[in-house]
């Protein structure tokens, strides 16, 4: 079975857990597949964003990310186990000193303008609240937009909020909260269904 | 014209696709496997059109099945729909055309469609659709006929190692007459179909049915194989209603791997077919190194009356170019060149080659 993995700290937590369960990835410096130990699993290491594509075309069956990831990628999967770590919020944030009546997006005054990563959740969110919303994409350092003058508001993933901070931001609303876990392809997953619920099962154990 | 709107022009509109040379030689002698054998089986071919009035079907589409349908208009201002699905236009044509009498009715089809797709996702190709109906024929000898013919389809085809899973939409449908409300029902399928354990149990518990929740969870989300059903025992806390519904799958699947023990069968209630219009069972196979089912089917026996004729129906759709090794592997057909300096000679000599059965080029 191959399994995607993001690249970078993740991948490190993930391989810590697979490890844990028996199938330690071992992967030497700039390369990018590692099969475990056992020779049951093989591991592709590939961008966060890019996770669900691979896992969507069938390249890997199983895959680690975000739910945020996954929403943004639009595709469907079955979510298997959620990790223990990666958990965070996604907030709409602006500038610290914006007064409260200047948020009149939620009594209907006004268009809501957010510069994001997370054009679909963003679009999805305040359209499903009635609430309209232009939306800017951007692919980083997204706390420069209200800073610049971009859009007042940003929607990003907010953890300890020091970089909100460091740029004068705060959080105005909590919109949701995302979780990294361990997904199938579901046709991948009705093909090797025992194989995989026994390696959830492992993976389960070692998380208990 | 601004050439970067040319250039963009040389692709194909999203949903569509070319086959050619060895990939459409190949995929020629699959289909042609494939009509072969429904024909042995006594099925006769049908050609649906190619667009048909969009109002006939609106009521029989689901929010997303219409999102992803392309429609025009014609010329006195009626919206048209582009086929997209087989099985609903050839409902209509059998739901307008047949009688009574002339049931049972075995009907194949082997046609493109088109569905709009996201431009950059290229992994559905379920644009050949080669399948059959059988009008006329209810419950379990249908199901179970229609389940034999699709795996010897897949084998036809040169599928090799797939399995089959098979639910029921009955158990959707038995779900919200047992309590769940009708206005959950979109929730509650996409909660089976993508196996979320955690919504499944919300919703259930906000019911009257939340005493017996784990017991039917463990129904919905437990894959078996069809060796596990000899003897299966169900939880105590199962609704008689969805008990029966189960159990007429597991019969069904009994009969079928009776009769065909060397394929792999599982009974998976999370199986529930792709369309709102299913009201029985259901099934999707799937393949090693396939990125979805390659085939799905199952039965809609309202469906036809939706068209003017009382008939319960059941069929398969195969999405022919998901199957891997129609992909994987080129025709075999290689021609050969004729001898000879002038066209004169060389035709003369292709005659007679291709007379012993020979392809062969000028």
């Amino acid at each position: 079975m191959t399994i995607a993995l993001p690249k970078g700290r993740l991948f490190d937590k993930c391989n810590e857990l697979f490890t844990a369960a028996g199938h330690r990835f071992s992967v030497g410096e700039r390369r990018l597949v590692a099969k475990d130990q056992t020779g049951e699993l093989e591991a592709i290491l590939v961008k966060n964003s890019d996770l669900p594509t691979y896992v969507h075309h069938g390249i890997a069956g199983l895959g680690i990310c975000g739910s945020d990831v996954i929403y943004e990628s639009g595709y469907e999967f079955f979510e298997l186990l959620p990790m223990p770590f990666g958990t965070t919020r996604i907030c709409l944030a602006g500038k610290a000193d914006t007064p409260e009546a200047d948020r009149s997006y939620r009594a209907g005054n006004g268009r809501l303008r957010v510069a994001t990563k997370f054009t679909r959740f963003t679009r999805d969110f305040f359209h499903n609240q009635g609430i309209p919303v232009d939306i800017v994409q951007l692919n980083g350092s997204v706390e420069l937009a209200p800073v610049l003058g971009l859009t007042p508001y940003i929607v990003d993933l907010v953890e300890t909020g020091s970089t909100l901070k460091a740029h004068n931001l705060e959080v105005k609303e909590v919109l949701g909260s995302t979780r990294v876990s361990l997904f199938a392809n579901p046709a991948f997953y009705k093909y090797h269904y025992d194989v995989i619920d026994e390696l959830v099962k492992r993976l389960r154990a070692v998380l208990e | 014209m601004n050439q970067s709107r040319v250039n963009r022009r040389l692709s194909l509109p999203t949903g569509t696709e070319t086959l050619l040379l060895q990939e459409a030689a190949r995929h020629r002698q699959v289909t042609f496997a494939l009509e072969t054998l429904f024909q042995r089986w006594g099925y006769l071919p049908a050609e649906t059109p190619i667009v048909d009035y969009f109002e006939v079907y609106r009521r029989l589409l689901s929010e997303a099945d219409t999102r992803n349908t392309y429609r025009t208009l014609d010329r006195a201002g009626e919206l048209l729909m582009i086929r997209a699905d087989t099985t609903l236009f050839l409902a209509k044509q059998l739901g307008v055309h047949l009688r009574t009498e002339e049931l049972p009715v075995r009907v194949y089809y082997n046609e493109q469609i088109l569905r709009y797709e996201v431009e950059h996702d290229i992994s559905r190709n379920e644009y050949q659709q080669a399948g059959v109906e059988l009008v006329g024929v209810a419950g379990h000898d249908g199901d179970t006929e229609i389940l034999l013919l699709l795996l010897e389809s897949l084998a036809a085809a040169d599928a090799k190692e797939t399995v089959i899973h098979i639910g029921s939409r009955a158990l959707l449908d038995t779900l919200v007459e047992l309590g769940v409300p009708p206005d959950k029902y979109a929730e509650l399928r996409e909660a089976i179909v993508f196996r979320r354990r955690e919504e499944f149990r919300e919703i259930l518990d906000a019911t009257n049915l939340a005493p017996n929740t784990p017991a039917i969870e463990e129904i919905v989300f437990t894959i078996r194989p069809a060796s596990d059903l000899q003897d299966v025992h169900l939880p105590e806390m199962v609704p008689d209603a969805l008990e029966r519904v189960v159990h007429n799958v597991i019969l069904t699947i009994r009969t079928v791997a009776a009769l065909r023990p060397e394929d792999r069968l599982f009974l998976d209630m999370s199986e529930l077919g792709s369309h709102d219009y299913y009201t029985g069972i259901a099934f999707g196979a799937y393949a090693e190194g396939a990125d979805s089912a390659i085939a799905r089917g199952g039965r809609y026996d309202r469906l036809l009356r939706s068209f003017g004729c009382e008939s319960p129906s059941v069929g398969f759709s195969i999405f022919t170019r998901k199957i891997p090794s129609v992909g994987a592997q080129d025709s075999g057909i290689k021609p050969a060149s004729a001898d000879g300096t002038t066209i004169e000679e060389r035709y003369q000599n292709a005659k007679v080659r291709r007379g012993a059965g020979e392809a062969v080029q000028l």
